[in-house]
């Protein structure tokens, strides 16, 4: 079994997967492959393979993905297969974290082997002044990204369940519950 | 004291008439804000039609985000269920205590109001605004519940839920009776209501 987690940038996302994979120890965080560079403190191999282009389209070239996806102009994330099976090997179930249109292409995929979960963000006011809070993209980039996550919202359909995280300790709470259902059922 | 109509429905899915009708009540009765309230799904009654509530929710919320004194909210999604207007009424006015509620019915929940839940209790805390519907004869209903505010001269928004459905299965144009994030949400899903 898989899950996965998509939503658009600053839905909070990362902090419902976080707390997901602190309250279960059947579950792995399979870390994603970008272009982008690192941001803050992240650190290689632990948020994401940082990949240099050329080292990503040679790895497209000789099928190393299970899904990748061209976020921005330039800008990469995929899931390499190497990773997907070194989780597997554990016997743990894989944790995605994917672009929305990533999330769709795995899904198909899987089937019903992945439980797909869309965090929807709270109103586009609220994701624009916690974009503007976190400070690592400039007004443009930011206006960018919220244009992006109304039109990803409406993605939402494709996905097994939503999530709305307008209360984190609400979306906390439904999020354990979901995937208490799915993987123990 | 700030005055907050609510408009209950499952908004399965959110279309202009609602939005149109939330705004013109809004104005009409001098309320500050109308807040829709989104009811859950009921896994026991609700046919296949009936989109998740969390969906239900994001869309409404979002299609009236910039709407002035309108509002999307799902304080229904956590309380106990069944869902009682009472409830909710009661647990809003607990919650707000800065806020009086007005609760906004359509004139067919005014024909069997007698059968609700604590309808008396709702007459007596709260101001009910009804706005009309089909061909209900309001004026027979205001003599039975004299307390009520009948807005008899309310335009009548007929979208339905049941057009939209149909007009999405034709693959019509939706863009003239929803909000445009409705729209695209539809555009992107085929074989939804089949």
């Amino acid at each position: 079994m898989v899950l996965f987690f998509s939503a658009p940038s600053g839905a909070g996302k990362s902090t419902l997967v976080q707390y997901l994979l602190s309250e279960r120890n059947d579950l792995e965080f399979s870390i994603s492959a970008t272009t982008r560079a690192p941001r803050g403190t992240e650190v290689h191999g632990k948020e994401y393979y940082f990949l240099s282009i050329d080292d990503f389209n040679n790895r497209i070239s000789n099928n190393e993905f299970v899904e990748y996806e061209q976020v921005y102009k330039g800008c990469y994330y995929g899931t390499l297969k190497s990773e997907v099976e070194r989780i597997e090997q554990k016997h743990h179930h894989a944790v995605f974290d994917i672009d929305v249109k990533g999330g769709l292409n795995v899904k198909h995929i899987y089937g019903n082997q992945a439980l797909a979960i869309f965090v929807a963000p709270p109103s586009i006011e609220i994701l624009g002044q916690r974009l503007k809070n976190r400070g690592t993209d400039s007004e443009e980039k930011i206006r960018e990204r919220l244009a992006k996550a109304e039109e990803e919202c409406s993605y939402a359909l494709q996905f097994d369940h939503i999530i709305v995280n307008d209360d984190l300790n609400a979306a906390k709470k439904e999020i354990k519950e979901l995937v208490a259902r799915f993987l123990d059922k | 004291m700030k005055h907050v109509g609510i408009f209950s429905g499952s908004f399965n899915p959110i279309h202009n008439g609602h939005i149109a009708l939330a705004s013109y009540i809004r104005e009409k009765c001098g309320l500050d804000e109308v807040w829709l309230s989104v009811s859950p799904n009921n896994p026991l009654k609700d046919a296949g039609t009936l989109l998740d509530e969390n969906l239900r929710y994001m869309l409404a919320r979002d299609a009236v985000a910039h709407i002035e004194g309108l509002r999307a909210i799902n304080f229904e999604f956590s309380l106990p269920r069944p869902s009682y207007t009472i409830n909710l009424l009661r647990a809003l006015s607990e919650t707000y205590t800065d806020t009086l509620f007005a609760l906004i019915i359509g004139s067919d929940n005014m024909l069997v109001f007698d059968q609700w839940y604590c309808w008396k209790e709702i007459l007596q805390n709260y101001r009910v605004i009804v706005y009309p519907r089909g061909n209900d004869n309001l004026c027979e209903l205001s003599r039975k519940f004299p307390q009520m505010e009948v807005l008899q001269e309310a335009p009548k928004f007929d979208i339905s839920s049941t057009q939209i459905r149909k007009l999405y299965r034709t693959h019509g144009d939706l863009s003239e009776i929803v909000p445009n994030n409705v729209e695209k949400l539809l555009a992107n899903k085929k074989n939804l209501w089949e």
